[in-house]
């Protein structure tokens, strides 16, 4: 999956992943599958009857989320649960540690 | 309240062999596999309550699920029905003005798996699972390997937040 | 080269498919992670310490734990561990794991002086057996004995309990729970006729008030108190009382708090049920059909040495359990004289705190969650304790249904599935039932497939007795299994430790490490821990849980379950069993206790190829059938059909845990009530149906003071306890470099006027002084307990500052569990 613009990876400091365990109704499933691709930052890694795993990427919790609250409302989904969330400030370490010898 | 400048990177100190306690004690005798500290019979001084480690640097995680460690005093922190100080710093209102790391958003998620608003009442009490840590050194070394050095990757220096 | 954000990704991945109990296909896993090395298995098991019984996921990668979190699929925690819990990962990996077996040795001979050095396990067998069976011949089967645990798993209690009752024909058998909830488990039994909790977890979500009687549920219990704080954040109306003799965390979120003076929590008790009687809010029809009333034996000592002079002085030390029955009006008139007056001088609680707190039990519309642990069972009035708070719910009818109800919380992982339901007590047998009881043991012999009379009657000796005995030589040969006594036990120093030393017995420890009891035993018995074996666990709210066996054990590190049933193979029948016995029953002659015990056709009833194939399990292995689950079978026929009910082995591997009764596959979330429970039948609405008339008794106890309280010399309370970041002794936690940092010493919290009373400051060094011992500390002022004047509290974590010499040795007399909430210190500085 490409990191974009949309996603706002190109500029921002952090990164979030989260994974999320959706319940879907297994005659809709198709439709949800389609939906989650048209989601920028928004992968589906596995699925089984009436259930998935995606994952979501972005620039800050309000984007997650934001694409998690999406995914809940999406037709067919029973619910989005938070599994995982990481948040990667590798690109500012150098910031950091700035502030932290002037401190 | 002060800001809490963070630096990333601390060196990994647990993954470095943690060196004998800094009560003094001598070192083993190979034949027994008791840490001095453990005998029954004598009484062992009390070494001076160790401080606070208050340095403000961020501990990497040994695995991504573990909560972090708090790097900075939280001596008379009020947590009560009314107020959480903790939450003044690490809310997400707040974060931006004083730099501490926001909560997760795993925080906002309740039992039932709904996110919520705001921090759910079931994660209020911070320490609970976050502590702070006193410049103690661990009598007994502990050699737990996280999956980084099992699988020989280089470092990659991250934060696992 | 693996890219660290698909690493990451692949980590989030597996993290929700495990989540949702979704198997990841091996070719997923390896495309995710770009290279096989990054796999992970994850695997569920329950967490290694409190008795809350959260769930976690463990992964696993090349024989190591490499990580954990808490088991979103986990009905108790939902997603959530506490800071011990979230460093279950390292709790393995102490650099001093026992890896051989150790033997005091001088002169390549084993000797009580020596010094220890490596030894097979079959030398160790050798010398163990030996000195059993001298033992067993000079004196018989009552000089041998077992201390276990409410950390063994159900089949290791279940294999140690046949081992000693029908192997060595002696009821010395008690687990550490007997320190931790035997008042609990008593007055269960004395109420309802059952052990364990009525009702379950589910009744935080439900209730409109907590009540905690002495727990301090933040920093013990802090899973189930994310739940209480769900609750009581979440809902207004929702209050939270905290009775405690000094204020700890759980004051953060008292709507009542409440400090009272050790001991007359008894009196506030008995308040409540006078408030409930006077504000004419007893639920009559309830008490009418479903209680019966007696009047308890006052006076009745404090469990000391019998020439102590408190036990002399006591009018019925000898016979504590007696009752007699009365009507309501008796008991009702009994409780009169606890007006609030009375109590609050007594308690030195203000009056309207005592009628709010009443008021969460008189209110009918009012459902209330009483909480206690500790504070109610470590009390030489530990049972009246506990019938006591049975009283207030059975007056008022609040209980059995969801959001109402008293609730016993444990201490240990086990404390329930293992000590309890599988009667690893000194005077139980499976399924509630005693040794005393001939018919209890006739179903017993039959059920194990030994002759008839084998089991012994008499009741063994209890922990603290144990210790007395080992002391006094009349136990000789003594095995400690999965608990740390020499740090655990009271008064240590005068009464466990000479007995451990005593140079006419031989101490066998098995643990994981090298702790205070290992240091003063006779051999060393390395032990596999946790995950290192398939296991099963109860908890708290009845949870039947399992795991597997994830990574391999260090060394030549056994299971406590290996353990056992290799050395029983070590004993014939001939040399352990009377001739009367064998002379009747001569087809069980010349076999091993292995072969009665546990080839009985039941327990090895299970091929080698029923053990899943996805996981090691080195015992079944080792002794080629699959003696778990044919340990649990045996086992859990004891309980099926009679309210004990539990489901097939292979079931528990499957989900997280089940409530028992598990009756036609479905778990019973509370007990007694007609709709929840499928031994209540239809019309019946609740029936107490351990007791053969279905009903519960309310007792009238007094309040009576405790065994040692300050004076002029020794002028303070001692409080001993737990700390959020250390379970127990501390071995497993103290050797997680986090948690020893974040809590490294044991300090004595005290009054910063009583500090400075005595001279002393936050960081002064002082002597914890009792009539018995002392300890050597730091003066902490202004830490997370903060006790009234006249109060100390030291928690027990530290093996190298052991409290438990200070404490005393008084019992509660019905229960046998130790008091290490109040006894009488001073300060002084060092």
């Amino acid at each position: 999956m490409p990191f974009d613009d949309i996603t706002g990876l190109g500029t921002s400091a952090e990164r979030h992943l989260a994974s999320l365990l959706l319940h879907v109704r297994p005659d809709r499933q198709a439709m949800v599958r389609a939906a989650i691709a048209t989601l920028p930052g928004t992968e589906l890694h596995i699925e089984q009857a009436g259930k998935m795993v995606v994952t979501v990427e972005g620039p800050h919790e309000g984007w997650i989320a934001d694409r998690m609250t999406a995914l809940h409302l999406l037709d067919g989904v029973f619910s989005a649960v938070m599994v995982f969330h990481h948040i990667d400030r590798g690109h500012i370490d150098r910031t950091e540690v700035e502030a932290a010898e002037g401190s | 309240m002060r800001p809490h400048h963070l630096a990333a990177l601390a060196a990994l100190p647990f993954l470095v062999p943690a060196v004998l306690s800094a009560q003094g004690t001598p070192a083993l005798r190979l034949d027994s596999p008791f840490r001095p500290p453990v005998n029954f019979v004598e009484q062992n001084p009390a070494p001076p309550i160790p401080p606070d480690v208050t340095d403000d640097r961020r501990v990497a995680r040994n695995y991504p699920e573990q909560p972090p460690v708090i790097p900075h005093n939280v001596r008379d922190y009020q947590i009560t029905l009314n107020n959480n100080q903790c939450l003044t710093c690490h809310s997400r209102r707040f974060t931006e003005a004083v730099q501490a790391p926001m909560v997760s958003i795993t925080h906002y998620v309740d039992r039932e798996g709904q996110t919520l608003g705001a921090v759910s009442p079931r994660r209020y009490f911070c320490m609970q699972c976050h502590v702070p840590q006193t410049t103690a050194q661990p009598i007994v070394p502990n050699t737990f390997k996280d999956l980084d050095s099992l699988v020989s990757r280089p470092s990659d220096r991250g934060d696992r937040r | 080269m693996l890219d660290r954000r698909d690493f990451i990704k692949a980590q989030a991945v597996a993290a929700a498919a495990a989540a949702g109990g979704i198997s990841l296909p091996a070719a997923a896993q390896s495309s995710l992670v770009a290279g096989e090395d990054t796999a992970l298995k994850w695997s569920k098991a329950p967490c290694r310490f409190c008795g809350t019984g959260c769930g976690v996921m463990v992964a696993t990668k090349d024989n190591r734990v490499v990580a954990t979190h808490g088991d979103m699929q986990a009905e108790v925690n939902r997603g959530l561990n506490c800071v011990k819990g979230y460093f279950l990962s390292k709790i393995m990996y102490g650099e001093d794991r026992l890896t051989q077996p150790l033997l005091r040795m001088r002169d390549g001979q084993y000797h009580k002086e020596g010094e220890f050095q490596p030894v097979s396990w079959d030398r160790a067998f050798d010398e163990m057996a030996r000195q059993w069976k001298r033992v067993l011949k000079e004196k018989g089967p009552e000089a041998v004995g077992m201390f276990g645990s409410g950390q063994w798993t159900i089949w290791e209690g279940y294999a140690a309990t046949k081992l000693m009752r029908a192997g060595f024909r002696t009821n010395n058998l008690d687990p550490n729970a007997r320190h931790c909830m035997a008042s609990a488990a008593v007055a269960f039994i004395r109420t309802f006729g059952m052990d364990e909790p009525m009702g379950c977890y589910d009744d935080f979500e439900n209730a409109d008030a907590f009540v905690l009687w002495g727990s301090n549920m933040a920093e013990m219990h802090p899973i189930l108190w994310t739940r209480v704080t769900d609750r009581r954040l979440a809902h207004q109306h929702v209050k939270v009382a905290v009775l405690s003799t000094f204020e700890h965390r759980s004051f953060e979120l008292a709507d009542i708090p409440m400090i009272f003076t050790p001991g007359t929590d008894l009196a506030i008790l008995n308040f409540i049920a006078n408030h409930i009687i006077q504000t004419n809010r007893v639920n009559r029809e309830f008490v009418e059909k479903h209680c019966n009333f007696r009047l308890g034996q006052k006076d009745i000592g404090y469990g000391l040495r019998p020439e102590n002079v408190l036990e002399v002085r006591a009018a019925n030390a000898k016979d504590p359990t007696d009752s007699k029955p009365i009507d309501f009006d008796a008991f009702a008139k009994f409780v009169s004289t606890y007006t609030a007056d009375y109590t609050a001088e007594l308690t030195g609680v203000p009056k309207e705190r005592l009628t709010a707190l009443a008021e969460l039990y008189a209110d009918p519309k009012t459902k209330v969650m009483s909480l206690w642990t500790m504070g109610f069972n470590q009390h030489v009035r530990g049972v009246w304790a506990n019938h006591m708070v049975y009283n207030i719910h059975l007056l008022t009818g609040k209980i059995s249904q969801p959001g109402n109800g008293p609730f016993s919380l444990t201490g240990q992982p086990s404390a329930c599935g293992t000590a309890r339901e599988v009667g690893t007590f000194a005077h139980r047998l499976p399924a509630d039932m005693q040794v005393t009881n001939p018919t209890h043991r006739a179903h017993a012999e039959e059920a194990w497939k030994l002759p008839k009379d084998l089991l012994p009657g008499k009741i063994g000796y209890h922990a603290v007795l144990m210790d007395r005995m080992l002391k006094d030589g009349k136990l000789n040969a003594y095995w400690i299994m999965v608990n740390n006594n020499l740090q655990a036990a009271p008064n240590s120093a005068n009464e466990t430790y000479p007995g451990y030393r005593n140079p006419d017995n031989f101490i066998v420890v098995s643990d994981a490490y090298p702790t205070v009891t290992a240091s003063a035993a006779d051999l060393i018995l390395p032990a596999a821990m946790w995950v290192e074996k398939e296991g099963a666990y109860g908890n708290a709210e009845r949870r039947t849980h399992f795991w597997h066996q994830l990574v391999t054990a260090p060394g030549e590190a056994r299971s406590d379950l290996w353990q056992l049933m290799e050395f029983s193979k070590r004993f014939t029948t001939d040399e352990v069993w009377p001739a009367a016995v064998l002379d009747a029953n001569p087809s069980y002659r010349g076999k091993t206790l292995f072969d009665v015990l546990y080839r009985n056709g039941t327990v090895d009833r299970f091929p080698l190829s029923d053990v899943d194939q996805d996981y090691a399990n080195d015992e079944a292995k080792h002794f080629g059938f699959y003696v778990q689950k044919g340990l649990f079978e045996e086992y859990a026929d004891f309980g099926r059909g009679h309210g004990h009910d539990l489901a097939p082995f292979d079931t528990y591997h499957q989900v997280r845990g089940l409530r028992w009764p598990v009756v036609d596959g479905k778990e019973t979330r509370w007990r007694y009530r007609e709709g929840y429970d499928p031994f209540v039948k239809t019309g019946e609405d609740v029936r107490f149906y351990g007791n053969p008339d279905g009903k519960a008794n309310v007792f009238a106890f007094p309040y009576e003071p405790p065994a040692e309280a300050p004076d002029h010399d020794f002028d303070l309370w001692l409080v001993t306890g737990r700390v959020l970041e250390h379970w127990h002794s501390g071995s497993m936690t103290m050797r997680v470099p986090e948690l020893y940092k974040a809590m490294p010493m044991a300090l004595v919290f005290m009054h910063p006027d009583d500090a400075k009373a005595r001279g002393l400051r936050r960081g002064s060094e002082v002597k914890v002084v009792s009539r018995r011992g002392e300890m050597l500390t730091r003066v902490e002022t202004r830490g997370r307990n903060k006790p009234p004047r006249g109060v100390v509290f030291v928690p027990w974590f530290d093996s190298a500052r052991l409290i438990n010499k200070c404490t005393l040795d008084a019992t509660d007399p019905i229960s046998k569990q130790t008091d290490f909430k109040k006894c009488a210190v001073k300060i002084v500085a060092a």
